[in-house]
């Protein structure tokens, strides 16, 4: 018996070393790969024209270039900065209604799809614009009339009312990303998803098992060749699995997770790691929906806002959130700083006029209703504090946690009494408020309508809708975010809603891997054709 | 009986197909929205319901489920837009070695203790064996592979803690702590049932027999009880095996892994209609194959049963 | 003998009956019995006086004790929201608890309705639900309890429903033999005789004289269907946050191992203990009400 079992523990044991001795052997590799993993089940398109996945925005960002885009690393959007990809130059016509770009000679396309020119960059507008391509893009450039093909190498797109900012919503990746028509014309998005072409530093070469995708150099990119050869964009939907992943080496770039503490934690364990954090990052608002009781009285919503202590918010975060004072973040060309807001629109943290706001408007008592939410842990960590948070002044808020499609489809459909919304923008002082707090825009039962959840505007808000129109018709930039900062005072005076704060998106990185510049700004992606390994 | 098992079989199979597609019908939050995202317009998700088939009435995407199962297609993803029968084939031979692995570990370790404590029977190591076995029955699989990582993933850098591995050494790596979570839960049932079965046969008239003539006792162990007490250890590996299937969705969530479980798991949390239909469709499979390979093993094994059974 | 019936009920130990012989075994039993329902009783009093046993309120945050380990103050440490961990696993105790009775509660009373149906009739009410069990007792009933709560989404009470559908065969079963051996006594031919409706039979005559094994049946399952919630749970389709629950402290827990372990190990502990608890009593009120079932 005994004899039998040692003889079995031995081969276990064996067998065990063994197993173990095997990662010498397989670390022993000539080139190393750069490996990211993002936050997400899998890959869902690869069509910049149709993507609504930010880890696929990331990898498209890397096979495609994109006539324009800000400074690597920042959001800078005046004219003098943006740099050019596949533009040699570029023009704005006086009246901002004609944007005019030269293409870069001799740019080719991805396996073997030939040459880039203006028909490609008509062809990629052209089926954003068709409605019945499916194009997730479309609402991003509404203001876009028609695109010219001057000549080979000249396009021209015509706008319906002036917009100096253009180059912000349709020019930038990931919309200004070209597909060749000789290979996407022949094909629908959701074919075409599977098997990309561009003219980025790499190319795809394959898919990784459990989600993912291997990209490889393309030989013939006609900028400067990457130095890494190959990059694998491992699809990895779970916080802890990716952490433990960038801890041990296999990873060299994790999507953070956006949750109180996360960053200080990695930091414990990997005291070198590289936090790579876009400033602003997403903007987090919470909308009160003033069609239902008692979220029209304004002292009920200015009682919840002062009841929310956001420093605290920012610092349970710890260091990937900032606050907002207006409308626009501080980030933002034209966005209110705290000292250029009038006292009394601070809105600073102040639990006993709080409770003696509610109290004046009946609610001494307290007050208690029920909202839905995501369960998606930004949203969810946000909502949970600020829940915690009105129980000190009374407030007893119920969260019934959903996933977070439901959410979506129910927020657009005005049934919640509070509604969080998380969004990113191009730093455009007009879009944040045309979206979210002008009358046309206001949320619908039938889920017709649009994203402004706290009618305002439909209820109160009295000559807000006209400062913005005058605002967009407004051709003069600075002019625009002295109108735009108006709207603001106005709309910061009648309480629809208010910036809790804004949210970074956060990458974690081995020191070891240099990218080439640094993350301070922009959407929740970068360029990976400069990065090269230290050491 | 095995006609009756067939019978069996495929009455499960519609069953559970037709318990899936009503259910996933009922569901709350729209499939349309979960697959365009949240700046779709209208005729966006008009289009894409039109596509997916969603816009027909229910007995007719009820047909088209049922053709679309008899013919293996399963469609393609809501979501990614992948074909979910090819990805169910990648991600088959990660659940399959690993639900291997876990038996055969289960097997090494189980098998021993079992007969050490039934052999020893009241002894101090029975004692001993049978705690850890009712502790190993009792210790929720998920927990004890939280354990594992935390230990693992933390303080001891001796295998991968998160992924299926790619190359054949790799895939191995990977296997290891994911099988050895189920391989020690396996091992607790296996040593539950070697114990008693051999215990059973210890007590029957051939085993007094070879003792009465002298035969030693190590043989009369190894020779005649053992042989006879695996036979209901290896038919009751039937539904240990799909205890560890089962079990397998925890774990590949626990350790990242890829495996039917996981694309289960993620069709389920992104509303992903065709994924957790056919994730659901492929462990109803795994069961029926399971319990007829069951059968047939039984019948195989035991010679009295196969005369008996007609 | 089939496969599957081999392992019903999977509670561990089943073998222990046959060997009272040995003192060390009976003892053992017996002692460790006594043990197991003050736990039960422990972990009952604590899921209903979770109030006062808790030091904390399970919701209330603290930024200024963040993701802390173990100390005086809170004795398992607290997570990232600055919960009192200990806190949360007393609360966690009340879906674990509840959830654990009222699913065989919920089986056993359709089951045993179903089983009294088709033991009474027979004919091809019968086939139809002997033909149905049959088929769902091939499936474990984790797996059930997964497959259900995929298409009815999370929540308590779908909770409940699905693992109460994944035990109802086991009931149905216990309820129709038991019917079918109680309706071939003469007393029953009498009732009938003498005009009773079948309701009244099935209510007055039969019900009391199979609720023995039936309750028997609903001890053993308790322990899994704890189990089950837990897994649920931890695989996000159970309890929901910010409701604390063993399964999905379990959850949260694993994102924050790489600072304290602790929420993990406090709550996988509870878990194992009580589903422990419960497995052996379970077995010991077996051995007292329907010794026969053993085998």
């Amino acid at each position: 018996m005994s004899k039998l079992r040692r003889r079995e523990f031995l081969m276990a044991g064996v067998a065990a070393a063994a197993i173990a001795g095997l990662p010498k052997m397989a670390r022993a590799q000539a080139t190393r790969s750069l490996r990211i993993g993002m936050s997400a089940t899998n890959v869902n398109s690869l069509d910049p024209r149709r993507s609504v996945q930010n880890a696929d925005n990331f990898v498209q960002r890397q096979i495609y270039d994109s006539l324009l885009d800000p400074p690597y690393g920042t959001f800078d959007l005046d004219y003098a900065d943006v740099v050019t990809e596949l533009a040699e130059s570029w023009q704005v016509s006086p009246d901002s209604k004609t944007w005019t770009v030269k293409l870069k000679q001799g740019v080719q396309f991805q396996k073997d799809a030939g040459e880039l020119t203006s028909e490609d960059v008509k062809f990629t507008y052209d089926t954003i614009m068709d409605k019945t391509t499916g194009s997730t893009q479309r609402v991003y450039i509404t203001d876009l009339e028609s695109v010219e093909a001057v000549d080979k190498y000249q396009v021209k797109f015509h706008l319906n009312k002036p917009n100096p900012n253009f180059h912000a919503s349709g020019l930038i990746s990931i919309i200004g990303s070209i597909v060749p028509k000789s290979v996407a014309g022949t094909m629908t998005m959701e074919q075409y998803a599977r098997q990309p072409v561009g003219t980025g530093p790499y190319e795809v070469a394959g898919t990784v098992s459990g989600g993912g995708v291997t990209l490889k150099a393309f030989e013939k990119y006609h900028g400067k060749k990457p130095e890494i050869d190959t990059v694998e964009f491992r699809y990895m939907a779970d916080p802890t699995a990716r952490t433990l992943a960038l801890l041990k080496g296999d990873l060299d770039i994790i999507e953070g997770a956006r949750l109180p503490g996360w960053v200080g934690q990695l930091k414990q364990q990997m005291p070198n790691v590289v936090i790579d954090q876009t400033r602003p990052g997403s903007i987090n608002t919470l909308y009160f929906n003033m069609s239902m009781k008692p979220f029209d009285d304004i002292r009920v919503r200015k009682a919840l806002r002062y009841g929310i202590d956001r420093n605290t918010i920012i610092t349970a975060f710890g260091g990937i959130a900032g606050p907002a004072w207006g409308i626009n973040p501080p980030e933002f060309p034209g966005g209110f700083k705290e000292t250029e807001l009038p006292e009394e629109l601070r809105y600073n943290y102040d639990p006993e006029k709080a409770k003696a706001l509610l109290a004046e408007a009946g609610h001494g008592d307290g007050l208690k209703f029920e909202i839905i939410m995501t369960q998606r842990e930004d949203y969810a960590s946000i909502m949970l504090m600020v829940q915690d948070m009105w129980r000190e002044i009374g407030v007893d808020m119920t969260i019934r946690t959903i996933d977070h499609t439901t959410y979506h489809a129910e927020k657009d459909k005005n049934v919640n009494a509070i509604v969080l919304q998380s969004s990113t923008f191009a730093p455009v002082s007009t879009q944040i408020p045309v979206t979210y707090y002008r009358s046309g825009a206001e949320v619908k039962s039938d889920g017709s309508g649009d994203q402004n959840y706290s009618h305002y505007g439909a209820i109160g808000g009295p000559g807000v809708d006209d400062l913005l129109d005058q605002a967009l018709a407004e051709g003069d930039l600075a002019k625009r975010q002295e109108i735009v900062r108006q709207a603001e005072l106005k709309i910061l005076a009648d309480m629809p809603a208010f910036t809790i704060c804004t949210l970074s998106f956060v990458y974690a990185r081995n020191p070891r891997l240099d990218l080439g510049f640094d993350v301070k700004a922009g959407y929740a992606r970068y360029r990976l054709g400069g990065a090269k390994f230290t050491s | 009986m095995l006609l009756n098992r067939l019978v069996d079989s495929v009455i499960t199979v519609i069953l559970v197909v037709t318990l899936v597609f009503v259910a996933m019908r009922i569901l709350p939050g729209d499939p349309a929205v979960a697959a365009l995202g949240d700046s779709a317009t209208a005729e966006q998700l008009a289009s894409f319901r039109e596509r997916m088939g969603l816009n027909v009435p229910l007995w007719h995407q009820y047909l088209d489920f049922l053709v679309n199962i008899v013919t293996l297609n399963f469609g393609t993803s809501m979501i990614t837009g992948e074909n979910i029968s090819a990805m169910l084939l990648a991600n088959l031979p990660y659940t399959v070695e690993l639900t291997v692995a876990a038996m055969i570990i289960g097997m090494i370790i189980g098998v021993p203790i079992g007969v050490l404590s039934a052999v020893k029977r009241g002894s101090f190591p029975d004692y001993i064996a049978r705690i850890i076995a009712l502790a190993g029955f009792c210790i929720p699989d998920f927990f004890l592979g939280a354990l594992i990582l935390i230990v693992f993933g933390l303080k001891l850098d001796l295998f991968p803690v998160t992924g299926g591995g790619t190359d054949f050494p790799s895939r191995m790596q990977h296997l290891v702590l994911p099988a050895m979570t189920l391989g020690l839960v396996m091992a607790a049932f296996t040593s539950r049932l070697t114990r008693s079965a051999l215990l059973e046969v210890l007590k029957r008239d051939y085993i007094r027999t070879a003792r009465a003539k002298g035969v030693t006792e190590r043989w009369v162990i190894y020779k005649h009880a053992l042989r006879n007490a695996l036979i209901p250890v290896v038919t009751g590996f039937g539904i240990y095996i799909l205890t560890m299937l089962s079990g397998s969705i925890a774990i590949e969530l626990i350790f990242a892994r890829p495996g039917v479980g996981s694309v289960l798991i993620n069709g389920i949390n992104s509303r992903d209609y065709p994924m957790v239909q056919a994730g659901l469709l492929v462990f109803a499979l795994f069961v029926v194959v399971v319990n007829i390979a069951m059968d047939l093993l039984y019948v195989l094994i035991d010679p009295r049963l196969r005369r008996a059974a007609r | 003998m089939t496969v599957t019936e081999n392992i019903i009920p999977d509670t561990p130990a089943v073998e222990e009956k046959s060997e009272r012989a040995g003192f060390w075994s009976t003892l053992f039993s017996s002692r460790m019995t006594v043990v197991c329902l003050c736990v039960i009783g422990i972990f009952a009093a604590i899921a209903a006086f979770a109030p006062w046993f808790a030091p904390y309120d399970p919701l209330k945050q603290n930024f200024l004790a963040m993701s802390k380990g173990p100390s005086a103050a809170h004795w398992f440490g607290t997570d990232r929201y600055g919960r009192d961990i200990l806190s949360r696993t007393i609360y966690g105790a009340r879906p674990s608890l509840a959830l654990g009775v009222m699913a065989p509660v919920l089986a056993g009373i359709v089951g045993t309705v179903v089983g009294m149906l088709a033991g009474y009739f027979g004919g091809w009410i019968d086939r139809i639900v002997s033909r149905l069990c049959d088929v769902l007792m091939a499936f474990p009933s984790l797996l059930i309890g997964i497959m259900i709560s995929a298409a009815l989404g999370p929540g308590f009470t779908n909770l409940i429903v699905a693992i109460a559908f994944a035990f109802l065969p086991r009931f149905v079963r216990v309820a129709r033999a038991s019917t079918m051996s109680i309706t071939a006594e003469p007393y029953i031919d009498a009732a009938v005789a003498s005009g009773q409706s079948w309701m009244r039979i099935l209510w007055k005559q039969i019900l009391p004289n199979i609720s023995g094994p039936l309750v028997v049946v609903a001890t053993l399952w308790v322990a899994t269907a704890i189990r089950i919630e837990a897994s649920l749970s931890f695989l996000g389709l159970g309890t929901q946050p910010p409701a604390a629950s063993w399964g999905n402290l379990i959850r949260d827990g694993l994102t924050e191992m790489l600072v304290s372990p602790w929420s993990v190990i406090t709550a996988g502990f509870a878990v194992t203990l009580c589903v422990l608890a419960f497995n052996i009593v379970g077995d010991a009120v077996r051995d007292v009400l329907d010794p026969e079932s053993r085998d």
